[in-house]
């Protein structure tokens, strides 16, 4: 589709807008090599993780959040179809209660640095490493399509290439930063991201703000009477026309956080439970304000470019906020306008960057330590074997997201699509992580059968869906997002599992030392250096053993 | 990722630490339902207000679309609530997990409980 390019800056200023772009750009990675240079001179790249404070993780844990999704998708769902857009980010944000009441600080507490070696904590390792591996591979596939969409969109509007080549530079940009940037400590990117986003977030609110005087509701009755919904734009239904669908999207963005790998693995990189918990407190004030500025910015993109800038954003409304930019700084053709367009796309371009850079670090982890080098090589893998191995995982992970990203196509709202990896996340992590964490008889068939209805459940819903299926031919499953099916789904494996691994020699002793260590912080691994590796895993049977 | 040290726990049940004996102590029961109790009623409030929110957009949508003030509507309303209610719950959980922390901390040196390396 040529529309939004036809709007892009004109012919001679495109040098100008590609100039800036890139100067930011630069200036960001910039940044990041250095500032991450720096730590890394201190002391060695793992253990320099557990001495990030709780104010940096927690700015770290909202960049890792803010992703183009929730800044390009929420701005555009809201330009396009007002409140609902607004229900996403909401979710989204109040994940981060029940993340700090039921995990975050457990996980600090019984774990090291995956997720895996939370499951790992009382129940043998093998089948469960594999099972994690694959989710998180899985859910890292997921979100580097959503990424992909919103970024090829950007480059397309910028330099005029066709989308597919949009991304395939995306993808080529994201495994090169991956593969250099392999032994950056990926927090500092998140650190300067973050903060590049607030700026340009709230430069932009405020900016919209002042056009209406301050007044908000000013903002939000012009917004309405441009949108030429009336009333319904300013409440639920237009997005989710679906009353369930509504109501599922909303859970898998509350729950879906609670299953994020790269999330739940920055809990990991602070001190302690209290820095783990402050960095939550940190993420949901600076999150908070952040759906503020997007939502002000989402309404300004109706109330200011009107029914036009459906044309410039195109049926998923992601290029909303740049070209809003544009407008603000002047307009096509203006210096201002080019620069200031420019600028957001960067940042929105860095953002794609650090996060999928960061989840795919996080399912390289996995592939090449836990699957292969654990499981498949049994710990006889060198470090040289394990990374390559993670750099194909990585590859491979690119390669399919690439393909899925040009075939799904750009009329994809990114928030919509980084919804279903909520969904995947929340349905084949969540229940697994919760009930390790508190139910004694749990054991690893049960993580197996979890994890698997989990994931081929939400998997297999999200094809059938309509968002899949063309709007001609009735989907198979009604739902746009599946969580609220797919989740019991996999709270269902988890039992099934465990009933039939039920004669599974579970050290149910072990049980006690997650419970203990998971409310007194007993044992619990500090900002010491870490032993080397012993051999493979005994079997837990030192402690009374049930086979009930 | 790969950097050759293990990162998993391989130790479990190491006997140097009775986990079963703390486990079973009172103290440490009552820190556990205090912990708990916290966790339900932070969980049971999120619920009420994110709960009621959810159910109310799917299935009363002509009360969600009523007007305030102008353009400013109920979801809207209870959508910056729902903003505020997160920031509470989260700062007022962060204060009781302090307390907590202190009293847990306080427990294992009474008991001398300690992991030895």
């Amino acid at each position: 589709m040529s529309d939004s390019t036809v709007f892009a800056a004109a012919a001679p200023a495109r040098g100008l807008t590609i100039g800036v772009f890139i100067a930011v750009l630069a200036l960001a990675l910039g940044i990041t090599f250095w500032a991450a240079r720096r730590i890394q001179s201190a002391t060695d790249f793992w253990s320099a993780g557990r001495g990030i404070t709780g104010g940096q993780n927690g700015i770290a844990v909202a960049g890792e959040f803010l992703s183009a999704a929730a800044f390009l998708g929420v701005v555009g769902l809201m330009f396009l179809s007002g409140f609902d857009g607004y229900l996403t980010g909401i979710a989204a944000l109040l994940s981060f209660v029940p993340l700090l009441v039921l995990l975050a600080e457990r996980m600090r507490l019984a774990g090291r640095y995956t997720m895996a070696d939370v499951l790992g904590l009382r129940l043998p390792i093998g089948r469960v490493l594999v099972a994690s591996g694959i989710s998180t591979m899985c859910i890292a596939a997921f979100y580097v399509v959503a990424q992909s969409v919103a970024a090829g969109s950007l480059i397309e509007a910028l330099v005029g290439v066709p989308y597919w080549v949009g991304v395939l530079i995306t993808v080529a940009a994201i495994l090169t930063y991956v593969v250099l940037g392999g032994m950056v400590s990926t927090t500092w990117v998140q650190i300067i991201k973050a903060s590049l986003l607030m700026i340009g977030v709230a430069t932009m609110a405020i900016w919209v703000l002042a056009k209406f005087g301050f007044d908000p509701i000013r903002l939000l009755n012009r917004a309405a009477a441009q949108s030429g919904k009336g009333a319904a734009y300013g409440g639920p239904g237009l997005v989710f026309p679906n009353r369930v669908d509504e109501i599922s999207t909303g859970l898998a963005f509350m729950l879906g956080t609670l299953g994020l790998p790269h999330i739940l693995m920055r809990f990991m990189t602070v001190p302690d439970a209290r820095a783990a918990r402050k960095s939550i407190g940190w993420t949901v004030g600076l999150v908070g304000i952040f759906y503020v500025f997007v939502a002000i910015i989402g309404l300004g993109g109706r109330a200011i470019l009107g029914p036009a800038g459906e044309k410039l954003g195109g049926k998923s409304g992601n290029l909303i906020a740049p070209y809003l930019a544009q407008h603000l700084g002047g307009g096509p053709g203006h210096a201002g306008g080019d620069i200031f367009f420019a600028a957001i796309s960067a940042v929105a371009f860095t953002t794609i960057l650090a996060v999928v850079a960061g989840l795919l670090m996080a399912a390289s982890g996995a592939a090449a330590h836990d699957v292969y080098g654990t499981v498949l090589r049994k710990d006889k893998a060198t470090d040289r074997e394990e990374i390559i191995a993670g750099r194909v995982a990585v590859a491979a992970i690119g390669a399919i997201g690439a393909v899925l990203a040009i075939v799904a196509g750009k009329t994809f709202n990114v928030q919509l699509l980084v919804g279903m990896t909520f969904a995947v996340a929340a349905s084949a992590n969540f229940p697994v992580l919760l009930l390790s964490l508190t139910w004694r008889r749990f054991n690893s068939m049960g993580v197996v059968l979890g994890i698997a209805f989990g994931l081929i459940s939400s998997i297999v819903l999200i094809i059938l869906s309509p968002m899949v299926w063309s709007p001609k031919t009735a989907a198979p499953f009604p739902l746009g997002n599946p969580a609220i099916v797919s989740v019991p789904i996999g709270f269902l494996g988890c039992l099934i599992g465990t009933w039939i691994g039920r004669r599974e020699r579970l050290g149910l002793g072990t049980f006690d030392k997650v419970r203990v260590r998971s409310t007194t912080g007993l044992g619990a691994e500090g900002a010491q250096p870490r032993r080397p590796t012993p051999g493979p895993t005994p079997p837990a049977v030192r402690e009374p053993v049930v086979t009930r | 990722m790969a950097d050759g040290v293990d990162i998993r726990d391989r130790d479990i049940g190491r006997p140097s630490v009775p986990w079963q004996e703390i486990a079973r102590s009172e103290e440490f029961r009552r820190l556990e339902s205090l912990r708990r109790r916290a966790m339900l009623v932070t969980l049971g409030i999120f619920l009420a207000v994110f709960g009621t929110f959810l159910v109310m957009s799917g299935y009363a949508r002509p009360f969600m679309h009523k007007s305030v003030d102008g353009g400013l509507t109920v979801a809207y309303v209870w959508v910056l609530a729902l903003t505020v209610v997160a920031w509470v719950l989260v700062w007022a959980y962060l204060r009781f997990a302090e307390r907590l922390e202190l009293r847990a901390q306080e427990f294992l040196r009474r008991g001398g409980y300690e992991e030895d390396r």
